[in-house]
């Protein structure tokens, strides 16, 4: 009968085998599944005279074939690429936005400035000064084309954020739930692994790797805890904790990521989330996406005000001082959308501060926090840096932060220990530039212009002024020097006196001159030096010197001119669309470089792990004569019984 | 080394995907024969060329606007060289009234010839530009330079500068000031003009090239040749005199400018023309480079094809029927 039991061992172990081998080849195309393999052990010797006498084979268990090592490199690799694959694609947008035609701020810019400068031709013709409307018209609708363009990226990378944090969840009560399978699992199965939940599992962390950094650690062999970013518990055993996407505590624009802790608690963990897609978010949007509203909102901001400056100074067809051509952008509205309270005891009884952007040459396209330290006010970069402090009686007027930060903050006696703001002075700055002038009329090209026989170097403009129905233009402002006695005068067209003569008050290099010739006044400043016998003339309605300097703004170094050497207005995009190009392009090469590795490590790991056909198609030819060999084995054992059978007495 | 079936079947379509992307990349910068097309298809290049753009952008503004001071000042000097040659055929009719031969038919011819140059001056001072400006109004060029009845100016002296250059203002207007006012006129016993009272002005003549030609205009009857004074028109021949030269100074001065925009225009042609060739340097598809790399690309696909087609048709399952 040994034979017999012998040969069915055979038979059993082959089968199992085939088994084996037929789960493979099924498998095949199942993701994250390991090639399994059968551990075949001899069964337990009888022992004999002569020794120990085999008694055939059988399974001790199925195997999974992987490498742990390579299992997490694959996580690993996953993260970078996902992380990199994300910034990518973001960028991709900015990347062709900013360099569209029709999108485009430089063209938009040149064409406005040539606008200008074209009237400076012919101050009086309708369609230039129209076309100097329409063209500011067109820089308003390109930085909110572009405004909206950003809006939409971090409205979707809010989605995105919502997304996978509800993606992280699954997983991670998926992973909770499997944790308690493949215990149960090495239970039932005699201690031998659960081989398909492993590869689930895996799976399933390899899934989890795609959204965030991952690390785990296996307790008691079984159960596997998971911690994301830098070592945020996720999965701990059979439990999972959760993520929620909320709206953001400092800024309600920007979706938070909170930890929901477990009696309920809410904690943002924003910077516990790392690598992966949700990783590669979150950096995005602080690096490039709240940079590029920055930086944008910077350039139409310092536009906005240099070219409103110089349109002040000038007069319209109307007799009028120049309106603002855009809004201003210290109108109070827009001031208080630069400063939101974060936190603190008090958020905002007593009213709201309010940001007015005061020097324009040292302001930087950053945000800061403002906090309650010691008594004081104190900037903060976002990283926490130190920048500026002031303290403030009652907590109640204004911090200056004009020479250092470019902007003053008022405060309207708020503020208690403890108490932060953010203080976005740039962010909106493409949202709110917008045209105030459609009139041509209120265009004001006109300024104060001088004749060929002047010898000194002063030009004069218009500071404010009130003009009558009888108006001074064409009255020349003199100036003559007699023994020592500086003299300004202001006389008719042909050098006549007027009468009644106006009253003259000088200020340094600003003068005021009053009734001219009856309910006139005006205030005027002069820049370099006069000469004696110098003479300046109002402008009449086809001056154009105004028209000149709103002409100059386009190369003035009027952004970063207090802090560096300072760029233009059309430099400074130059320079946002290099950094976007640049960092574009650094993320294609790591992009690059992370796709073949991972591609590098999967291969490894498939070549471990991974299903060969014409392997397992050998193996099936293996097995079968195996079992075809077994099954012979008791043909045999029935042949020697029928021989013993037959023998008969 | 080991290899799984997916592997094969992987690594394959990965290759075929990522040469396809590298075609789509050279389709499109052949289609639209540009090597940068996004700031990342080279950064320096693109901030570059947008920064040459801008140059070139603002030069050829420059050109513009010395092609719009060119064609003003081209006016003003053919209005100048109109009253001046007026006013040398007013001084040779002036010197004529002043001889004694002249009859008294001859006299009346003269006189009349004169008021109508009087006229003909007074309008070429008034002229317009396309944009109907007053050309010698200064700044108030909306309003006419010289008003008909009282011949005073109505203008200013302003200078109506455009920039030709990154440092180089034009005045593109020559002004009434400079051209026709502040003359040094004298009349009958060698008074200044000025302080003589006009009958027809009903006020004192104005110290311009209007008031010189009243007063000689005036000394004539006015222009019917009725009453000659002989002394007054003496006086006026060196008022005409005087209001020609000056005419012709602002004249000349006015070609003057016109010089300068000349050698300027020059000069910013010459940096549009190197911008232009930088910019296609920077930005232009180098051709045949582009046609042999999609070449390559090509065939590179082309071959990773048949062998994956090869390679998927190759399974140990064909061999065991």
């Amino acid at each position: 009968m040994d034979l017999l039991r012998i040969g069915l061992t055979g038979l059993q172990t082959s089968r199992t085998n085939l088994n084996v081998t037929g789960h493979n080849v099924s498998n095949i195309n199942t993701d994250g599944y390991s090639r399994q393999r059968t551990e075949q052990l001899t069964n337990t010797p009888l022992y004999k005279g002569y020794g120990a006498k085999g008694t055939g084979a059988h399974i001790q268990s199925v195997q999974r074939i992987v490498d742990d090592f390579i299992t997490r490199q694959v996580r690993i690799d996953t993260s970078r690429l996902h992380y990199s694959k994300e910034f990518l694609q973001n960028l991709n947008e900015l990347d062709n936005l900013v360099s569209g035609q029709s999108t485009s701020m430089s063209s938009a810019f040149e064409n406005f400035f040539k606008a200008v400068q074209s009237a400076t031709q012919k101050p009086l013709l309708k369609s230039d000064r129209e076309l100097i409307i329409t063209s500011a018209k067109d820089i308003v609708r390109r930085f909110s084309a572009i405004n909206n363009k950003l809006n939409d990226q971090n409205t979707t990378i809010n989605d995105k954020i919502r997304i996978s944090s509800n993606k992280v969840n699954k997983l991670a009560s998926d992973i909770a739930q499997l944790n308690k399978d493949i215990y149960e699992g090495y239970m039932k199965g005699n201690n031998n692994p659960p081989n398909d939940l492993l590869d689930l599992r895996e799976e399933r962390l390899r899934e989890l790797s795609e959204i965030v950094d991952v690390q785990t650690v296996l307790q008691d062999g079984m159960q596997m805890n998971v911690t994301i970013g830098n070592g945020q518990p996720i999965v701990v055993g059979s439990s999972a904790y959760k993520l929620q996407a909320v709206a953001g505590r400092a800024d309600a624009t920007r979706t938070d990521i909170n930890l929901v802790g477990k009696k309920d608690t809410l904690e943002v963990i924003n910077k516990n989330i790392t690598g992966g897609q949700l990783g590669s978010l979150l950096r995005y949007r602080e690096e490039v996406l709240d940079k590029s509203f920055d930086k944008l909102g910077r350039l139409a901001l310092v536009f906005a005000n240099e070219v409103n400056r110089q349109h002040a100074r000038g007069v319209d067809l109307n007799d009028q001082p120049g309106g603002d051509l855009f809004k201003d952008i210290n109108s109070p509205d827009l001031m208080r959308t630069r400063i939101k309270p974060v936190g603190g005891k008090n958020k905002n009884a007593g009213g709201e501060l309010t940001v007015e952007i005061t020097n324009t040459s040292v302001l930087q396209a950053s945000e800061y926090k403002l906090m309650v330290q010691d008594g004081k006010f104190v900037v903060r970069s976002l990283d926490g840096k130190l920048l500026d402090y002031k303290s403030l009686p009652n907590n109640s007027g204004t911090l200056d932060f004009s020479d250092t930060l470019g902007f003053r903050i008022n405060v309207p006696g708020v503020g208690m220990e403890g108490d932060n703001w953010l203080v976005m002075p740039t962010r909106f700055g493409t949202e709110q530039i917008k045209t105030e002038i459609s009139d041509i009329n209120k265009l004001a090209l006109r300024g104060i212009g001088s004749p060929k026989t002047n010898t000194g170097t002063a030009s004069f403009s218009y500071i404010e002024g009130q003009f009558g129905p009888v108006t001074p233009f064409g009255s020349q402002i003199t100036y003559t020097v007699a023994g020592g006695v500086e003299t300004f005068n202001l006389v008719d067209n042909r050098g006549n006196a007027i009468t009644p003569a106006p009253t003259i008050t000088r200020n340094g290099n600003r003068l005021t001159f009053s009734g001219v010739p009856a309910a006139h006044s005006f205030t005027v400043e002069f820049k370099g030096v006069p000469k004696s016998g110098d003479k300046w003339i109002l402008e009449g309605k086809t001056g154009q010197s105004a028209a000149n300097n709103i002409a100059a703004v386009q190369r003035d170094k009027t952004i970063n001119s207090g802090t560096g050497m300072g760029s233009s207005l059309i430099e400074a995009y130059a320079e946002y669309v290099e950094l976007i190009g640049n960092t574009t392009n650094s993320y294609k090469v790591s992009y690059k470089t992370n796709d073949s590795v991972l591609k590098q490590t999967l291969k490894l790991q498939s070549s471990v792990s991974g299903v060969n056909m014409d392997e397992e198609a050998a193996n099936i030819i293996k097995f079968q004569q195996a079992y075809q060999a077994a099954a012979q084995v008791m043909a045999t054992a029935q042949t020697i019984f029928n021989a013993v059978l037959s023998i008969k007495g | 080394m080991r290899v799984s079936t997916n592997n094969m079947f992987y690594s394959g379509r990965d290759h075929m995907n990522s040469m396809q992307g590298d075609l789509v990349d050279s389709y499109e910068k052949m289609s639209l024969q540009k090597r940068v097309v996004k700031p990342s298809d080279d950064p320096v290049a693109a901030s570059q060329i947008l920064a040459l753009k801008t140059r070139k952008d603002i030069i050829e503004q420059y050109n513009k606007n010395a092609d719009a001071a060119d064609t003003n000042l081209s006016l003003t000097d053919n209005t100048l060289k109109g009253i001046n040659d007026a006013l040398i055929r007013v001084k040779e009719l002036a010197i004529q009234l002043g001889s004694d031969q002249y009859q008294p038919k001859q006299i009346k011819s003269a006189a009349t010839e004169i008021k109508q140059l009087f006229e003909h001056i007074k309008s070429l001072m008034n002229t317009q530009d396309s944009s109907d400006t007053y050309i010698f109004g200064g700044s108030s060029g909306d309003k006419p330079a010289y008003d008909r009845t009282t011949l005073l100016f109505q203008g200013d002296a302003v200078r109506q500068r455009v920039r030709i250059g990154d440092d180089t203002f034009l005045a593109m207007n020559t002004s009434g000031t400079q051209a026709f006012e502040n003359l040094t006129l004298t009349g009958v016993g060698g008074v200044a003009l000025n302080t003589i009272n006009s009958a027809t002005l009903g006020a004192n003549y104005p110290n311009n090239i209007l008031g010189a030609l009243q007063y000689l205009v005036d000394s004539t009857g006015n222009g019917t040749g009725t009453i000659v004074n002989k002394e007054a028109i003496r006086f006026s021949i060196d008022n005409v005199e005087a209001a020609a030269q000056q005419v012709n100074l602002a004249q000349s001065e006015a070609g003057a400018r016109q010089n300068t925009i000349k050698g300027m225009k020059a000069t910013n042609e010459l940096f549009a023309e190197f911008s232009t060739k930088r910019i296609s340097d920077l930005e232009d598809l180098d051709f045949p480079k582009a046609w042999s790399k999609l070449q390559q690309q090509e065939l590179s696909l082309n071959s990773s094809q048949m062998l994956f087609s090869r390679i998927q048709g190759m399974s140990l399952f064909n061999f065991l029927r």
